[in-house]
């Protein structure tokens, strides 16, 4: 059984409108000079030129990036909390792979003038896209997603899940979701909506939504247990009783149904499980109405967080015509975004990155850490905007297990709170030294290199931090010539 | 006086609602309360006490109530209706309560919002609460100053002063994320006046407090929007929050504690908030703005 399909504007030329007016086409052009030029500036001037380029175009030529996507192949827009940058770069692999010209934007730049500067880089300066035909994979924010769903025609909207994170920026989660609820009632029938039957908010919203398409975990046997401390959503979206699990697999991600409506997790229409692997990646299993036998893949991240965004983008190019067996296989061969287990080697040691933004990914990154064969874990701690100003979360969840055994350092402006929390849970009694504790680092860099001394030769340190905090060490690193200037 | 505990001391929190109020690391107050106590020799207990769950407060030291979302806050007003008498009664005989941004609002006498109507509670603390629209809401670090006779202080001179760290003792740390303004009847006075943030309405007080005895209940109150969590970085008021519970079971001082890392995580948030003075005090479209050409700009090397 196909899943509902997206309109294909590629096979109808007819109905694809051209990029610029005629009496747009000048100004277009003018805002895509001026992009470039802001561009140049951005990067002069040692920044990344991610979202001034965007801001100056709609400044000068307003709605040139909806004009621009109106003349694509279609547009994917992918959001939610956690899983974003992996199910974009897993989604645009499989086009990538199956034949389609693709373009995305670049990790984590997601807002509104980063998306606007993605679509402005692909036109020429005479105001006319490179590549009219190409598919647009554009990751986008979560507070972002409703705005960019209205000025962009999307074929296919993918939301991965909606956990409780940047409170101080986003307000409550429950605000959120009235945005996403309001946007959902806006966007055209025809656009189809691809999300996960284990998010009881998600399969909340999309559940009057005819071709809306679910993805989510083979059912376990057993009961299963998340390693978060707490659920984000424990009461029914829909009535308001407490939600029963019969399983979870990261945060409230699970198997629930309500005692009260009969509200329930939903059959997915792509399941999928891991069947085993470590820090350097896993075996995933897919099933999908129409197989006759499970399609298996080895992909090179680690976590159930994971095998999610994996289901998360099969599920969504076959929306667009891949068929699901060729999508998985493509799987295989897909790079990993910044910072998600991105892995490096100085000086004969193997160097993981690894991002947390919340407890659910503190959680499940606390689980896949536990378990590996790592030496020493170096912790940075930002608080700057973009991580949200507000880390207490890392009190929900207990970060310890990540550490006992092995040897830490921690940095970062916050690094002195988080020294704090694993006191609370490492210490029998207060002012005892923590065990493996090298001390708190000047600064990211200095921890680096206190880490990797720490490292034995051969050995793994795992680096385990917030967004700003990482995209500045990485660029140290990059500086230094030991990590490849930032992938694509 | 820093001789051993008292053998099978027992102290005893009373976790409310955790499945409804659980949004700002809660669970890190309730983890520093059992930590502090067991280091200084207690055997601790968590009773977690749900929305649905029988009053359970007999042998109660203290209580702590979180923060969360408006939607919840109903369903606690609801359950506060039935827990309202063995919940003052506990208090009356002694237990101290600390109720923390969402559940300062539950705990006073009205929380008005335009998602949840009026929503009236068991004025546990004399305090009213109307939430402004979002777009105003106090985001961001805070720091206050104590009373220059605050107990709290008292209770933290000489561990702040050991640290290092004299001036800390006379100061609580957080963070803040809210639309309610409150208002304090004259049953509580504020826990201490804002240098950086919100606070309670904008107007300089933050919090409220009433000292055991005082409205003819035993226990201490405090209620605070400040979390973050609020308990981690503010050694002494979670010591005086532990001591006031114990003295019912005749507790009169508690062992010193090596905090020397509590004392520097509490300055470095300080110093932060202070250095930065934002986003707390450029607030609206200016404030935002700001903001968001930072963001444009996107990180520098």
């Amino acid at each position: 059984m196909p899943p509902p399909s997206a309109p294909n504007r590629l096979s109808d030329p007819a109905d694809r409108r051209p990029a610029s007016s005629r009496l747009q086409r000048p100004r277009d052009a003018a805002g895509v000079v001026a992009a470039r030029l802001a561009a140049l500036g951005s990067r002069l001037t040692g920044r990344n030129a991610t979202s001034i380029p965007g801001f100056v175009a709609e400044l000068i030529a307003p709605g040139v990036t909806a004009r621009f996507a109106a003349g694509l192949g279609g547009v994917v827009l992918v959001s939610g909390t956690n899983g974003k940058t992996s199910t974009s770069r897993f989604l645009a692999h499989i086009l990538a792979a199956a034949g389609r010209d693709v373009i995305a934007n670049r990790s984590g730049a997601n807002l509104k003038q980063a998306v606007a500067s993605t679509l402005v880089a692909e036109a020429t300066p005479g105001g006319r896209l490179r590549r009219p035909g190409a598919i647009a994979v554009l990751e986008v924010d979560e507070a972002a997603l409703p705005a960019e769903a209205r000025r962009l025609p999307a074929s296919v909207v993918v939301m991965t899940n909606l956990f409780r994170d940047q409170l101080d920026r986003f307000g409550e989660t429950d605000h959120l979701v009235r945005l996403w609820t309001a946007m959902l009632e806006r966007l055209p029938p025809e656009t189809i909506v691809v999300s996960c039957a284990d998010d009881p908010r998600l399969t909340a919203l999309v559940a009057d939504r005819p071709g809306s398409v679910a993805f989510g975990l083979v059912s376990p046997e057993a009961t299963v247990e998340s390693a978060g401390i707490t659920r984000d959503v424990s009461a029914c979206p829909v009535c308001g009783l407490p939600l029963t699990y019969r399983w979870t697999a990261v945060g409230h991600l699970g198997g629930y149904a309500c005692p009260g409506c009969g509200f329930r997790r939903p059959e997915p229409w792509l399941s999928v499980h891991s069947t085993g692997g470590g820090l350097d990646g896993q075996v995933l299993a897919f099933r999908w109405p129409g197989a006759t036998e499970e399609a298996s893949v080895e992909v090179r991240v680690p976590g159930l967080g994971n095998a999610y965004n994996a289901a998360a983008a099969v599920t969504a190019a076959a929306v667009l015509g891949v068929e699901p067996a060729e999508g998985i296989a493509a799987l295989a061969a897909a790079s990993v975004p910044f910072a998600r287990f991105e892995e490096l080697r100085i000086d004969g040691r193997r160097v993981v990155l690894s991002l947390v933004k919340n407890p659910a990914s503190l959680g499940e990154l606390t689980r896949i850490v536990a378990d590996a064969p790592v030496a020493c874990v170096l912790f940075v701690f930002s608080d700057n905007f973009q991580d949200g100003r507000d880390v207490s979360w890392y009190w929900d969840v207990d970060p310890a297990p990540m550490v006992r055994g092995r040897t830490f350092v921690i940095a970062g402006p916050r690094a002195a709170d988080f020294e704090l929390r694993l006191r609370y849970e490492l210490v029998d009694r207060p002012g005892d030294p923590m065990p493996g504790f090298l001390g708190l680092a000047p600064t990211p860099a200095e921890g680096l290199d206190r880490a990797i001394a720490a490292t034995p030769a051969g050995e793994t340190c795992v680096v385990v931090s917030t967004y700003t905090a990482l995209l500045a060490l990485r660029a140290t690193l990059v500086e230094r010539g030991l990590a490849p200037a930032m992938p694509r | 006086m820093t001789g051993p505990p008292p053998a099978g001391g027992r102290f005893a929190i009373a976790h409310l609602f955790p499945e409804l109020l659980n949004l700002y690391g809660d669970l890190g107050n309730i983890r520093v309360l059992v930590q502090r106590s067991r280091w200084r020799g207690y055997e601790v207990e968590v009773r977690a006490i749900g929305a649905n769950d029988e009053p359970a407060f007999d042998d109660v030291d203290l209580v702590f109530i979180g923060g969360g979302q408006d939607r919840q806050q109903i369903a606690v007003a609801r359950a506060l209706e039935r827990l309202a008498a063995p919940l003052s009664a506990a208090i009356g005989r002694g237990a101290s309560l600390l109720a923390v941004c969402g559940g300062y609002q539950n705990l006073g006498h009205l929380y008005r919002s335009e998602l949840v109507g009026e929503l009236h509670g068991p004025g546990l603390l004399d305090v009213t609460t109307e939430a402004t629209s979002n777009a105003d809401r106090f985001v961001g670090g805070v720091v206050l100053e104590l009373p220059a006779d605050s107990p709290i202080a008292a209770l933290g001179r000489e561990s702040a002063a050991s640290a290092g760290h004299p001036e800390a003792a006379r100061q609580l740390v957080g963070f803040e994320n809210h639309s309610g303004r409150t208002q304090l009847g004259p049953g509580v006075r504020p826990l201490g006046q804002v240098r950086v943030g919100g606070g309670n309405d904008g107007a300089g007080a933050e919090g409220a407090i009433a000292l055991p005895g005082e409205g003819g209940l035993d226990g201490l109150r405090i209620g605070t929007y400040l979390h973050g969590p609020l308990l981690p970085r503010n050694p002494h008021l979670a010591d005086f929050l532990i001591l006031s519970g114990l003295r019912g079971r005749g507790v009169t001082q508690l062992a010193p504690l090596d905090d020397r890392a509590e004392w520097a995580a509490h300055v470095a948030f300080a110093n932060d908030w202070q250095a930065l003075l934002r986003p707390s005090r450029v607030r609206g479209p200016i404030g935002r703005a700001m903001e968001r050409f930072g963001d444009l700009l996107g990180p520098s090397r």
